[in-house]
């Protein structure tokens, strides 16, 4: 479950304050799966980082499966993403000193799991990856690559993955693969999906749609895929 | 390349440059480290041999010197051969034993073996001498006064004014003496100097038949007088004569063999610092190679050839390295004119100015090379840049290029750096042999980096993320941990190697020779007095006496009927013919050295004078057995037929041996005195000293614990000189440690953001930083030890002829240091990406 009430966030760069998010209010029931549209610098990418606890919020609130971000310091918040949250981000963000096994078997180590390399190399194969799991990320394609991210997203099984343009960086084919992995996954582990897209129809795949502009939500009706559903999923959305 | 394209490559290169220098910071500092150092000790180095220049008069105490052993040169035996207007005084240096009215703890007066010199006024005829209180000399040494050096005043338990018993009679102290000329006539004695007047020591009835002295004759000429003709005059005029005589042509030669090595040392250790360096010249380089590979391509893509890359880069490399070699000479100067400030007696001259541009200049050009050598792979790595990497990136991380040509590249830098390093060093061929023995060196560092790093990364590659995140990254690619390691490794491994020789050379001093070596060895012993000798020594039960010899000074003077100066004489064999040598007698053949050719003459022989040469001096003189050596004793010719060759003596023994052994007969019947070796338990040493002292005021005890502890003070500065310089190499390791964190710093703080990502917390990154760096410094510390080590055992056993042995304490403290300082640099480094915000480092990508 992910609640966002009233979140904003100012970040100050060269050319002073900016508002990024002006009050963003989002309820994400567990088990959903949500995309999120809408133009360049509209502040889509920056939603993902707050709910990741990447960002700080300015202002407002952001519980993530029943934790308040704001009452963790840095160490906690890396504690509270162990095993409960993912990221799958565009430019995939491997480590590229490791191989393909030892970056999918981070995050389980992290969590002092002992038999991460082998759950590792199960998640490769799971992506189709199986025989690549030596190669170091300079040596495989962007499609590997991103894979490679998914299986290091989802070995730990959480409860919520959060995609940041996981296809940006794509070809179709690559892409379409990729997401049907995602698809699979979720389905099959239950997850939380919140996926920023520019692809209308990978975002029409998702259980709901939500539309960003200026660093608000504005959601159209007829963007919902399942309006039955849309009251459990946002509050406070323009109607 | 065309004229009209070097406007082009000359006016890109520097537009490039346009953004500054920041991007060169780690060349300009390796460079200017380097170069400062280098050029430092070059113009120490000049200094001190203008110095020397100029004061050659003052060292040698005149403008001829002629010397000889055992009795005072006469005017007469010089012959008639002074312009008018010379003035010659005779000078007498001796051991001496001086006691003074302080009891010791046995209640006998304090004794104190000196290094006596006599002096005849005016004395001195060059120079000036320097008293406390300021007194003239004549006044200081006239009625039995005496100049004595300040050490011998606590160790008598006296002050300025107290009087001391030299030989029969009392000599007043009058001064503490500051500074004297004469510096190059020789060491004369163990023990602090005392100067008196020559009337003061004959009346101490210490000058007895056979007694160890050298005299010398300085001579001063008129002016205009023409030094070189005189001293020809001299020659031929005593052409069997038993003294030698010098001028300051000679002077200057016999102290740059000793400030040439020296310089030639520190001069190594500079180089070493400058290559150190040269791999931060590398990293550097390549860094700002690869930042431009973009532009590089483009470049390319827009019609530049190869060749214009390589030479728009090449240029930039060379005008960068030129300011950090301008920026290394102001350094050089700034150093070396610090020396000011140094203790006098680690530079006993006194060095006026030290600009000279030579030896700025050579280091500078030293610098630019090492500079172009270790550019050399990444400048040929952008020539050969595809273009391709424009469109992929990952096209430039394969190397491309003909190897061949590389390695020519190479080669040709490597000879043209070794050959101005060896022309850099005063002695050209010990910077050849370094030039030589740092490839090699090289060549090992980086085999043992490589394998270690392998050896590392395998190892940690089934371990836990801990070590894998830390470890297993030092043998990934992009790694800079192998620079790191070959860097830190050489700083290491020069340090160890100084340290390592230094602590043999302790050990050999302080434990292995004490060991072997007798306590005392007691000179000037006459003959009759042999039997006091043993009555004095015989209520000490625990002194023993090793060995007892009789003893006389002459000089070789013929070599199979050749005069000394026409005989072919070889290097090693030199130091037998420069002045008087002890030589002894003895029926019954020694047992430590065996016959290696010839006969040992029978118990009762009475022929003829027979003599027993050590073989490597009779290979360095070119005689065999039945040839004749001709000796001058005491001024009377004799010549003796080498009746049997001796297996070469082993000096770090320190028992009594002599290069030559007469078979007793003619020889015996000269003045002579007895020399005895004893071994006394050390607590009983100054009670024996103080003994025979009162019993025998003549005979001079030379103490092996004093004597070693004046080598080891000798070796104690220069080993402090030799470890300043090569810590300079430490700076560069340490700046190669920084090249490599600013170099993978954008990789290390993705690395932090992803982690957290990942949910790694602050305190996990920094641990896994601290293991990674501390293991680099564990690393290169095993690298630079063993390389040391090797350096060291090698410098130690064949060339020295000593047991190595290192301190393995201080070898681990300086591992533990190595890994603490590198642990602490990758922490501190890490500590501020650990604070930096996540997204905006996942958002630049």
């Amino acid at each position: 479950m992910i609640n966002l009430v009233d979140l904003r966030l100012d970040l100050v760069g060269a050319a002073g304050q900016v508002s990024i998010l002006k009050g963003v209010d989002l309820q994400v029931p567990a088990g959903s799966a949500v995309s999120v549209v809408g133009p360049s610098g509209s502040g889509k990418s920056s939603l993902i980082a707050v709910i990741a606890g990447i960002e700080r919020a300015t202002g407002g609130q952001v519980v993530v499966d029943g934790v308040d971000l704001a009452t963790l310091d840095e160490d906690g918040l890396s504690r509270f993403r162990r095993g409960r949250l993912s990221i799958l981000f565009q430019s995939f963000h491997l480590i590229p000193t490791l191989s393909a096994l030892e970056n999918v078997a981070v995050p389980l180590e992290l969590m002092g799991r002992r038999d991460a390399l082998t759950r590792a190399a199960d998640a490769l194969a799971e992506v189709g990856l199986a025989h690549r799991v030596d190669h170091y990320p300079g040596q495989m394609s962007g499609g590997e690559q991103q894979r490679t991210a998914l299986a290091r997203a989802i070995v730990t099984e959480p409860s919520i993955l959060l995609a940041d343009e996981p296809t940006g960086n794509l070809d179709r084919a690559n892409g379409e693969h990729v997401m049907d992995l995602v698809f699979d996954l979720r389905k099959k582990l239950g997850t939380t999906l919140l996926l920023v897209t520019h692809d209308a129809a990978l975002a029409q795949a998702c259980d709901w749609t939500c539309r960003m502009e200026d660093g608000r939500i504005v959601t159209p009706p007829d963007s919902w895929s399942n309006p039955s559903s849309a009251g459990q999923v946002l509050a406070g959305a323009p109607a | 390349m065309s004229a009209s394209r070097l406007p082009f490559t000359l006016s890109f290169a520097l537009r490039d440059l346009r953004g500054g220098l920041q991007g060169f910071w780690l060349l300009l500092l390796c460079l200017a480290l380097g170069v400062a150092a280098i050029g430092a000790v070059g113009l120490l180095s000049a200094a001190v041999d203008r110095a020397v220049a100029r004061d050659a008069r003052a060292l040698l105490g005149g403008d001829i010197v002629v010397e000889a052993s055992g009795e005072e040169i006469t005017a007469e035996e010089l012959g008639d051969v002074l312009p008018p207007g010379s003035i010659a005084r005779s000078t007498l240096r001796m051991s001496g034993l001086v006691t003074s009215e302080t009891l010791n703890e046995a209640g006998n007066p304090r004794s104190l073996a000196i290094s006596l010199k006599g002096v005849e006024d005016p004395w001195p005829l060059v120079g000036t001498v320097t008293l406390d209180p300021p007194l003239a000399v004549e006044e200081a040494l006239a009625d039995g006064g005496v100049v004595v050096e300040r050490g011998v005043l606590p160790r008598l338990g006296v002050e300025v004014g107290d009087r001391l018993n030299l030989g029969d009679r009392q000599v007043t102290i009058r001064a503490v003496l500051i500074d004297e000329p004469e510096r190059v006539q020789g060491i004369y004695g163990i023990g602090p100097r005392v100067i008196a007047s020559l009337d003061t020591i004959r009346a101490a009835g210490i000058l007895l038949p056979g007694a160890v002295t050298t005299w010398t004759r300085a001579i001063a000429l008129p002016p205009g007088a023409d030094a070189a003709a005189v001293l020809a005059t001299i020659r031929e005029a005593n052409p069997s004569a038993r003294f030698r005589a010098r001028g300051i042509e000679e002077i200057q030669p016999q102290i740059a063999r000793f400030t040439d090595r020296l310089a030639s040392y520190l001069t190594i250790a500079a180089l070493a610092a400058l290559l150190t360096g040269g791999i931060g010249i590398g990293l550097a380089v390549q860094g700002w190679l690869v930042q431009r590979r973009a532009g590089i391509a483009t470049l390319k893509a827009l019609g530049a050839t190869p060749r214009q890359v390589l030479l728009v880069y090449a240029l930039q490399v060379l005008l960068v390295a030129t300011i950090a070699a301008l920026l290394g000479m102001i350094g050089a100067y700034g150093l070396a004119s610090m020396s000011a400030f140094l203790p006098p007696d680690l530079i006993p001259f006194a060095v006026d100015g030290v600009f000279d541009p030579w030896p700025l200049l050579r280091a500078a050009l030293l610098g630019i090379a090492t500079a172009l050598l270790f550019a050399a792979i990444p400048l040929l790595d952008a020539r050969d840049l595809p273009v391709a990497a424009l469109l992929r990136p990952a096209a430039a991380e394969n190397r491309h290029g003909d190897w061949k040509v590389r390695v020519l590249v190479i080669a040709l830098g490597v000879l043209v750096v070794g050959g101005l390093a060896s022309l850099t060093t005063p002695r050209p061929e010990i910077g050849a042999v370094f030039a030589l023995a740092a490839l090699a060196a090289a060549f090992l560092l980086t085999l043992l980096g490589k394998a270690v790093l392998a050896l590392v990364g395998r190892a940690a590659k089934n371990g836990p993320l801990v070590l894998r995140l830390s470890l297993a990254r030092l043998n990934r690619p992009g790694s800079t941990a192998l620079p790191v390691v070959v860097a830190t490794g050489t700083a290491l491994s020069v340090l160890a190697t100084v340290l390592f020789v230094q602590q043999s050379l302790e050990s050999e001093l302080r434990n292995a020779l004490p060991e072997r070596a007798p306590s005392v060895v007691f000179i000037d012993i006459q003959p009759n007095q042999a039997e006091t000798f043993d009555r004095v020594l015989a209520e000490f039960p625990d002194a023993s006496i090793q060995q007892r010899a009789p003893v006389l000074r002459a000089r070789v003077s013929g070599i199979k009927g050749k005069p000394i100066e026409e005989a072919a004489i070889g290097e090693n064999a030199r130091w037998t013919v420069r002045r008087d040598r002890g030589l002894s007698w003895t029926a019954t053949p020694p047992d430590n050295a065996p016959l290696v050719a010839g006969e040992w003459w029978p118990p009762d022989y009475a022929g003829p004078p027979l003599v027993s040469v050590e073989d490597e001096i009779a290979i360095g003189y070119g005689v065999g057995v039945g040839d004749k050596i001709s000796f001058n004793v005491l001024g009377r010719q004799v010549e003796a037929t080498v009746a049997n060759l001796r297996r070469e003596i082993d000096w770090s023994r320190a028992r009594i041996d002599f290069v030559f052994l007469f078979s007793p007969g003619l020889i015996d019947k000269a003045p002579h005195t007895l020399i005895a070796a004893v071994r006394v338990p050390p607590g009983q040493e100054s009670a024996l000293l103080d003994a025979m002292a009162a019993a025998l005021p003549n005979v001079t005890p030379i103490s092996i614990t004093e004597v070693t502890r004046q080598v080891g003070d000798v070796l104690g500065k220069i080993g402090f000189a030799v470890q300043a310089v090569a810590s300079v190499t430490l700076g560069a390791g340490l700046l190669v440690l920084l090249g490599a964190l600013a170099a993978s710093r954008r990789q290390r703080r993705h690395q932090v953001a992803l982690m957290k990502v990942l949910g790694a917390t602050r305190a996990d990154l920094l641990r896994h930083f601290v293991i990674e760096h501390a293991a680099t410094g564990f690393l290169s510390a095993l690298v630079g030890l063993l390389v040391g080590g090797i350096a060291a055992f090698l410098l130690v056993g064949p060339f020295m002829n000593l047991t190595f042995t290192p301190g393995l304490v201080s070898a681990a403290a300086l591992a533990l240091a190595a890994v603490v300082a590198t642990g602490l640099v990758g922490a501190l480094s890490t500590w501020r990406l650990l604070a930096r915000p996540i997204a905006p480092v996942l958002r630049g990508g």
